[in-house]
């Protein structure tokens, strides 16, 4: 019989945890709509608050934790765990517009619930601009399964998820790409623009909005 | 000023994508892009100058591979380069 490898022992382990993966990904988006109900009920006719949640895959779990190895290599010398990954259960909060976005992004961090999560922003490619990350445990479901949530202006997500699905989902087919320095700068041109956009259109709003636009509370 | 990438496929490396790495199979020696990341541009001229004899593979990493490591990284590389 073949030996067992790493990868077998890491997708047993994976499909063992699988159940308490899916309850922390429930809870996390059910904590974060409920502490954010103030700002979703205050949310002005083109503003949005959109919640999308996503559980690890297998073997996308696997090649994270490869992708950590200098080598890209398991070193069979050393005891690996998919508990190591720090987002097997995500959420993302998509906010429009950025006022909404740093409101949301403080009554979260500010909240019980989140208090001792540990904040490891991502940097867009090639620019100062930042997204919130955060990682941390649902302890009332798991204190193996550490969670993700991030707060992240809507048109970025959008066009994060295209790109990543375009970029890195089929298998071979774009290997490399994130190393690419073409694509690179054109990732990075993409992002700063919307991100213009975003800002642009706030600034045309706040000088040409009546003060009645404003809803009440 | 070159680009770090720019000196290791001036000397003949090739970015091997499966192992993040840049392979030089003449000269046996293989840098991770984590070392690459972060060691200055002189440093990687020298060690890319470095004679190591060429009989064994050399493998330029923030944290030297183990044996174990280094086994599989050898064996790959010998049958995916021959």
């Amino acid at each position: 019989m073949p030996e067992r490898t790493i990868e077998d022992r890491l997708r047993e382990e994976y499909f063992d945890l699988l159940p308490e993966i899916r309850g922390v990904a429930a809870q996390l988006e059910a904590e974060l709509r409920f502490r954010t109900l103030p700002v979703l009920h205050s949310l002005r006719p083109y503003e949005q608050l959109i919640f999308k949640s996503r559980i690890k895959e297998s073997e996308s779990a696997l090649g994270s934790l490869q992708r950590r190895q200098e080598g890209r290599v398991f070193d069979p010398q050393q005891i690996y765990s998919v508990t190591q990954l720090p987002d097997l259960a995500a959420v993302r909060v998509l906010v429009f517009s950025g006022e909404k976005l740093i409101e949301v992004d403080n009554i979260l961090r500010e909240s019980d619930a989140f208090r001792d999560w540990v904040s490891d922003p991502i940097l867009y490619s090639q620019s100062s601009l930042s997204v919130s990350k955060y990682c941390g445990y649902c302890r009332d479901v798991s204190v193996r399964v550490r969670g993700e949530y991030q707060v992240v202006p809507l048109l970025i997500a959008n066009f994060w998820d295209v790109e990543h699905a375009a970029m890195y989902k089929p298998t071979g087919w774009a290997k490399g790409i994130e190393h690419d320095p073409v694509m690179k700068e054109l990732r990075a041109a993409v992002e700063s623009s919307l991100a213009s956009f975003e800002q642009g259109f706030e600034k045309f709003v706040r000088s040409n909005s009546a003060p009645s636009s404003t809803p009440s509370n | 000023m070159k680009k770090k990438s720019d000196i290791l496929l001036d000397a003949n490396y090739r970015y091997y994508f499966d192992r993040a790495m840049y392979v030089n199979r003449h000269a046996k020696k293989a840098f991770s892009v984590e070392y690459v990341d972060d060691h200055a541009e002189e440093q990687l001229r020298q060690r890319i100058q470095e004679n190591t004899g060429g009989a064994k593979w050399k493998f330029y990493f923030n944290s030297p591979p183990s044996d174990g490591v280094q086994h599989e990284l050898e064996r790959e590389l010998e049958k995916v380069h021959a």
